[in-house]
């Protein structure tokens, strides 16, 4: 047999296994081995078509044949062999192919195992692509990102800090602050030398852009949060103004009971849907009317409840009829939320409201004919990057280092006043923030926590 | 005479002087085997001692108990710290040496060290037995016999001296190398590699116009470099500021035909930090002019060292375009400048006690580990001393920690890195600068230079007073609160330092970039006059402790959190090759640095945190069984 130990293989020296498809019956079912044994498991447990012992595997190469459990055929499959490191684990990796039984796979994963692999664990194979120095932290954080994506725009978002946006970013910042501590310790180092360092102002106005770079980016995260988990949309509303259609009309589903008769909505009615590649979470309540009935006062409570933890919080007016005392209650809702819109429906129809409340301006929209429909859409995401090149923070450990960046280089700025050896030590710690993000510098348990994200198999 | 001593340490440069004076100290017998008694404790190159990194350690060789400082204080022709305005850690200590003094002053201290013999002669053999060190045999025939040897032998090993195309052997201007003990070297096995260095033409002070050069001086009063040598009585000597200009460097672009450097002859590999006058020529092509020191070398000598212009061009290049600097028109070379090609012995050979892996007993300090610099020099021969010492007392030797001592940064850089040019210690190589100053060198080290035996009981007692008053200094500021009241605000103005709006500590007052206690501050009348009664030294001290308080809270907080992996220790016989998982050449790697704790590991070129991740795993697995 032909050598199989592979002498750049860099790493662990066990093999590990696991399905990597989802769980359940399905067309494919594939089977990722990792490891120095991938190869001799795979040799021991697979033959050619016509049965024929492998010869030497050519990498991303396909090779049809059977799995075969001593004598007897388990499945028919293909194998292809990835060899170290041009694989995504950097290590020798083969993957199988097989029929998507959920028994096929399981008795092709036990005789993986029997011949010496070992179950990964979850994520293992994303954190040994880390180890090995294939992706760095934020990338691999990108990869649960992505497989956990709820819209297009999460998987948007995802698939950039897979592909390292974030990490091109923080490069930049990175960057301008190593020729920071260059002139900071040159000067440092070489009192008596006849060359000229970077001067106080110079090192200032670099310092200050790297922060407001890092400033952004804790900013970005207000958005980034929405992008991966998606946004919750609470509207409200007097009673007939319109809320139910609404909420039907976004999903293009029949949700919300929709009627003549206010209130009809007595509890909050939750709906999802994808605008612009959002996931959007709209949440129908019950109106706000200021003489309930006790069933309706429930609503009432509900509907607040449910105002005071959207995100959005959506005031949805009747431009039909005048302005009163539920209008009035509504604009206080208003006035609480961090990201408030206002809309006035029935735009079809003859005006007849007054707009009441000079703090806050109206959108028109129609409900019946989806007037409007896209400036509100846009409301819904204001400030959030959807499509553009910029890098989004989605994750609250890569704000919390950026906040302390921040902190440091501020700090950083002001102790230049006493001398550029504080100066320098707040750039040190940047750096090494910079290297948490990137994962060039770790503790167990922040690879325990990102990697424990994962599912089996990948 | 006995032929037959506990340590002999072999040659007489910083590093000797400090090793053997730490090994007679802690009770051993010990020879120091110099060639001529007159070359101890020479300076081969620039007068002075100090500078940034390098003041730090000798105030950590002070602190421990070792000679430089004190010897460099009882013999400076001037005296300043530079790096003032940039910070309490960065701030470096630098004297002007009188040589010839500081040579006398040096050697008479080795000789009233009690234990202590020096012996003239050149060493040809090293020899071992079973693995340990056990005789040096001198040139001469004359055996020694050694229960531990340390090699502090410089530039001599095979040195070659290259001014212009003329080679002469050598290790320093005009004495002879040292070509047998290299042989020796490879014949106990280990390998050698090859550096360079250079040094600047010696110029007659008589032939130089000073009249139109701009004078440097001292600082008033002088800055000590010992924390015990009391205040420097001593005449300062100023140095002079010249440049090269054009015409210079086109005279020396002229010379490049007879260059050993640009003609191929010198193969050692020369220090970046430290380029010599043709290299600066070369590099920074479009600079016009560079700076020169003109440095006395003795009050009794008529050499001048002009620092900044190290050279190997031929003599009448040196000549040539000496004459095209302002003052130097007339000049005359007492000695021409040269370049040096020396062996040294990859100092991966050592574990961090610099002790050789392969030799029990046999240690290397200095130069031939491939550094430059006096000051790294003695601080290698200090620690080596100690560790040789307690070899013999068959007690555990020392290794200094990077977070303690740069004398622990420099050991642990050296033996885990190695070095392909001469390492020359920078402050930015210490990770944890801002606690390894040299203002709390004494704090750092007085304990264990007192434990070892090696610094003097009045000097450790010296120092427990001292952190006493700084302690009673430190409480008296965080007592104190400072009041917006007329006669304050009158007192902060008049010194300059920013008003305050109302009442607040004095500590967090301090704690702005933009305040410091000020002298005048401290003076009778001034508005911190509370302190007076704190000599100027401490109440600096307690300022800086106040000051940086949030920052050393941080540094130390990562120092503990590194600790716990830092310290992990790794056993020296440990079987790398047959740890699966990590790459062929990482287990040759880890096999060859043989790191002595899993922090050492964690700092090798070319380690992985999927390598570290098996190497911790192994170790587990093992402890398990």
């Amino acid at each position: 047999m032909e050598k199989l130990t592979n002498p750049k293989n860099t790493t662990s020296g066990d093999t590990i296994a696991a399905v990597a498809t989802p769980v359940g019956e399905g067309g494919l079912g594939v089977i990722r081995i990792s490891g120095p044994a991938s190869l001799v498991i795979i040799s021991k447990i697979f033959r050619l078509s016509r049965g024929e012992v492998l010869p030497e595997m050519t990498p991303r190469n396909v090779y049809f044949g059977k799995i075969f459990e001593d004598k007897e055929p388990v499945d028919e499959v293909c194998a292809v062999y990835f060899r170290a490191p041009q694989s995504y684990t950097a290590e020798d990796v083969v993957e199988i192919s097989c029929h998507g039984s959920p028994a096929v796979m399981r008795k092709i994963l036990k005789l993986v195992m029997a011949n010496g692999a070992r179950i990964a664990e979850p994520g293992e194979f994303t954190k040994r692509a880390f180890l090995n120095g294939r992706m760095d932290l934020s990338q691999a954080e990108g990869v649960v990102d992505l497989i956990k994506s709820v819209s297009e725009g999460a998987a948007r978002s995802a698939y950039r800090l897979m592909e390292g946006g974030l990490s091109a970013r923080i490069d930049s910042i990175r960057q301008k602050l190593v020729w920071t501590l260059s002139n900071l310790e040159a000067s440092i180092d070489f009192p008596d030398e006849d060359f000229q360092t970077a001067p106080d102002e110079h090192i200032v106005k670099t310092l200050e852009e790297c922060a407001a770079l890092a400033q952004r980016l804790i900013k970005s995260y207000d958005g980034g949060r929405f992008i991966t988990h998606g946004i919750n949309v609470a509207i409200i509303g007097k009673a007939n103004a319109g809320k139910s259609s609404l909420l039907n009309a976004l999903t293009e589903e029949e949700r919300s009971i929709v009627t003549h008769h206010p209130g009809t909505t007595r509890d909050l009615i939750r709906a999802e849907t994808e605008l612009s590649g959002m996931k959007v979470e709209l949440v129908d309540t019950a109106g706000l009317n200021p003489s309930p009935d006790e069933i309706e006062a429930e609503g009432i409570r509900r509907s607040l409840i449910a105002a005071r933890t959207a995100d959005v919080v959506l005031g949805l007016f009747d431009g039909s009829r005048p302005w009163d005392a539920s209008d009035d209650a509504v604009v206080e809702v208003l006035k609480k939320s961090a990201r408030p819109i206002a809309a006035v429906n029935k735009a079809d129809l003859p005006s007849v409201l007054t707009w009441g409340e000079p703090a806050i301006k109206p959108i028109y929209i129609s409900v019946r004919d989806r007037g409007g429909f896209k400036e509100l859409a846009e409301r819904f995401f204001d400030g959030i990057h959807l499509a553009g090149e910029e890098p989004v923070v989605t994750r609250l450990r890569h704000r919390e280092i950026f906040e302390r960046i921040l902190s440091d280089l501020t700090r950083a700025k002001e102790d230049l006043k006493s001398g550029r050896e504080l100066s320098a030590a707040g750039v040190w710690d940047a750096i090494e923030e910079i290297k948490r993000f990137t994962g060039e510098s770790y503790t167990e348990e922040v690879l325990d926590a990102v990697f424990a994200e994962f599912c089996v198999g990948k | 005479m006995t032929n037959s001593f506990d340590v002999v340490v072999i040659g007489g440069g910083h590093a000797a002087c400090e090793s053997a004076h730490a090994a007679a100290r802690l009770g051993c017998n010990t020879a120091l085997v110099v060639v001529r008694r007159e070359t101890i404790a020479r300076m081969s190159c620039n007068p002075a001692v100090g500078g940034p990194g390098k003041s730090q350690i000798v105030r950590e060789i002070d602190a421990l108990g070792g000679l430089m400082a004190r010897v460099t204080d009882k013999t400076g022709l001037q005296y300043r710290t530079l790096n003032s305005s940039k910070g309490a850690a960065v701030r470096a200590n630098r004297v002007q040496s009188d040589t010839a003094e500081y040579e006398s002053a040096m050697r008479e201290e080795l000789e009233k060290t009690p234990g202590l013999s020096i012996i003239e002669g050149e060493v040809g053999e090293l020899e071992s037995e079973g693995g340990k060190i056990s005789a040096v045999v001198l040139l001469s025939g004359e055996g020694l016999l050694a229960k531990a040897v340390v090699v502090c032998t410089g530039t001599f090993l095979n040195g070659l001296l290259h001014t212009g195309m003329e080679q002469t052997p050598g290790g320093r201007y005009r004495e002879q190398p040292s070509c047998a003990l290299p042989d020796s070297l490879k014949k106990l096995g280990f390998t050698l590699g090859r550096l360079k260095t250079g040094t600047p033409p010696r110029l007659n002070k008589n032939t130089i116009d000073f009249s139109a050069l701009a004078p440097q001086g001292g600082d008033e009063p002088p800055p000590p470099f010992s924390f015990f040598s009391g205040e420097i009585k001593r005449e300062q000597t100023p140095c002079h500021l010249t440049h090269t200009n054009e015409k210079t460097h086109s005279v020396i672009r002229a010379g490049f035909e007879t260059s050993p450097l640009y003609t191929g002859v010198i193969k050692g590999v020369g220090p970046r930090y430290c380029p010599s006058i043709e290299d600066k020529v070369m590099r920074f092509r479009d600079k016009t002019s560079h700076h020169i020191f003109l440095e006395p070398v003795s009050r009794n000598s008529p050499e001048i060292y002009p620092n900044g212009i190290s050279t190997s061009l031929s003599q009448e290049t040196q000549e040539a375009f000496l004459k095209t600097i302002p003052g130097l028109e007339d000049v005359e070379i007492l000695k021409a400048g040269y370049a040096v090609e020396y062996d040294f012995a990859h100092p991966t050979q050592l574990y961090p006690t610099l002790e050789t892996k392969k030799i029990g007993g046999l240690f290397f300090a200095g130069q031939i580990n491939g550094t430059s610099g006096y000051e790294e020099a003695a601080g290698q021969g200090l620690l080596a001393g100690i560790n040789a010492a307690l070899g013999v007392r068959g007690e555990q030797q020392i290794i200094l920690k990077r977070s303690e001592s740069y004398i622990g940064v420099l050991v642990d850089d050296l033996t885990t890195h190695g070095t392909e040019e001469p390492y020359r210690m920078f402050t930015s190589r210490a990770e944890h600068r801002l606690v390894l100053r040299q203002d709390n060198a004494d704090e750092r080290l007085c304990g264990l230079g007192h434990s070892l035996g090696l610094l003097d009981v009045e000097n450790y007692r010296a120092f427990l007073e001292k952190r006493e008053r700084i302690n009673s200094a430190v409480s008296a500021i965080r007592k104190k609160t400072v009041k917006p009241d007329s006669a304050t605000l009158a007192g902060l103005e008049k010194i300059g330092l920013p008003k305050i709006d109302e009442a607040l500590q004095l500590d967090k007052y301090l704690r702005r970039p933009d305040v410091t206690l000020k002298r005048e501050g401290v003076a009778e009348g001034g508005v911190f006059e509370f302190l007076r009664e704190y000599s100027a030294d401490e109440t600096e001290r307690a300022e800086i402790e106040i000051k940086y308080e949030g920052y050393i809270g941080r540094q130390n907080l990562w120092i503990k959190q590194l600790g716990e992996i830092e310290n992990i220790p790794l056993e020296r016989d440990m079987d790398y090759a047959n740890i699966s998982g990590l790459s062929i050449e990482l287990r040759q790697k880890l096999d060859k640095v043989r790191p002595v704790t899993f922090g050492q590991a964690s700092r090798m070129a070319g380690m992985t945190p999927a390598a570290l991740a098996v190497l911790m795993i192994t170790l587990k697995s093992r402890k398990k069984i």
